[in-house]
């Protein structure tokens, strides 16, 4: 959805920079927005406090407060969808190879299929 | 004291809804199973499998969701969790992480888990929800949307939490959707969670 997002409004997008925040991901903000992300997942309250208060200066509350939404949300769909064994699609798999992330076999990553267990 | 945007009144709302609900009774759990099921996720994940296995099940959705597989929800249905509770389980288990981490993204200290509302669970699951390519019975093919669809109370809530938070199932058509931030920031940031949850979604 990030490409296509991207793509849809012509706006330049580094997809590499969501696995190496060393490279900017040419978004509005998007340094501050990853680092928050960070903060947020890594639980720390100290970075936590620096990142929410850099992302609120530099974009503004509203932007702080959503990307806090939009974390949760991710918190919330990735649980769902890792607990139910929703399938990963070809064109999901694909994104993922060309990152470098695609690591079935580690994990039990469930397949598209229309297979009926029934 | 700080000043709440329009976006976090709206937020804040049904946040609220949200947390008083999982409290009453569902559609296979009483109240006061679920509540215990929000507490299970609060607590730090020690990594060793619970004796009850709806905890256990919980305490892997807030900590473990990438790990979990098949044979795992197998084994708690062996164990007596029937694939629609488990399903309910985890609507709860990850609403309270979602709107745990919005709280503690905001600075804020989590919720006080409500008081169980007395009642009967309803038992009003989605008769013609049967298994397909997941894990569990669903209305239609699975996906994101329809992954809760056996337990149509649970959908119904994760779908309001989701368009909330982030966007309706219908506005995410809406490429150049601005909510706070652009779409394409907000991908960024759901890119760069689900990364770090290494969930692929």
């Amino acid at each position: 959805m990030l490409r296509a997002s991207a793509t849809h409004t012509g706006r330049a997008v580094d997809l590499f920079a969501i696995a190496d925040r060393r490279r900017d991901p040419l978004v509005d903000h998007g340094h501050a927005l990853m680092r928050f992300v960070d903060a947020v997942m890594a639980a720390d309250p100290g970075e936590l406090d620096d990142a929410r208060t850099t992302l609120e200066a530099a974009a503004g509350r509203d932007a702080m407060v959503r990307a806090a939404a939009v974390a949760a949300n991710f918190q919330m769909m990735n649980r769902l969808v890792d607990a139910t064994g929703v399938p990963i699609g070809a064109s999901m798999r694909s994104i993922a190879a060309d990152l470098g992330l695609d690591r079935t076999g580690e994990t039990a990553v469930p397949h598209d299929t229309d297979e009926d267990t029934t | 004291m700080t000043t709440h945007s329009i976006v976090e009144r709206d937020i804040d709302a049904v946040l609220a809804d949200q947390w008083s609900g999982l409290a009453g009774p569902g559609t296979w759990l009483r109240g006061d199973e679920r509540v215990a099921i929000a507490g299970v996720c609060r607590e730090p994940d020690r990594r060793s499998v619970l004796a009850d296995p709806m905890h256990d099940a919980a305490r892997c959705i807030a900590h473990d969701a990438a790990r979990i597989a098949a044979t795992d929800v197998d084994w708690w249905v062996s164990d007596g969790v029937t694939r629609e509770t488990y399903v309910e389980v985890v609507g709860v288990a990850s609403r309270v992480m979602a709107i745990d981490s919005f709280d503690r993204s905001l600075g804020q200290p989590p919720r006080a888990l409500p008081a169980p509302v007395p009642g009967d669970p309803s038992g009003l699951g989605a008769h013609d929800a049967r298994r397909r390519s997941g894990w569990v019975p669903t209305v239609g093919a699975i996906g994101p949307p329809t992954a809760l669809s056996a337990v149509p109370a649970e959908a119904s809530a994760q779908r309001q939490l989701h368009t909330a938070l982030y966007l309706s199932y219908e506005g995410m058509s809406d490429l150049d959707a601005h909510r706070g931030l652009h779409r394409t920031q907000m991908e960024l940031v759901a890119a760069r969670v689900s990364l770090l949850n290494d969930c692929f979604f």
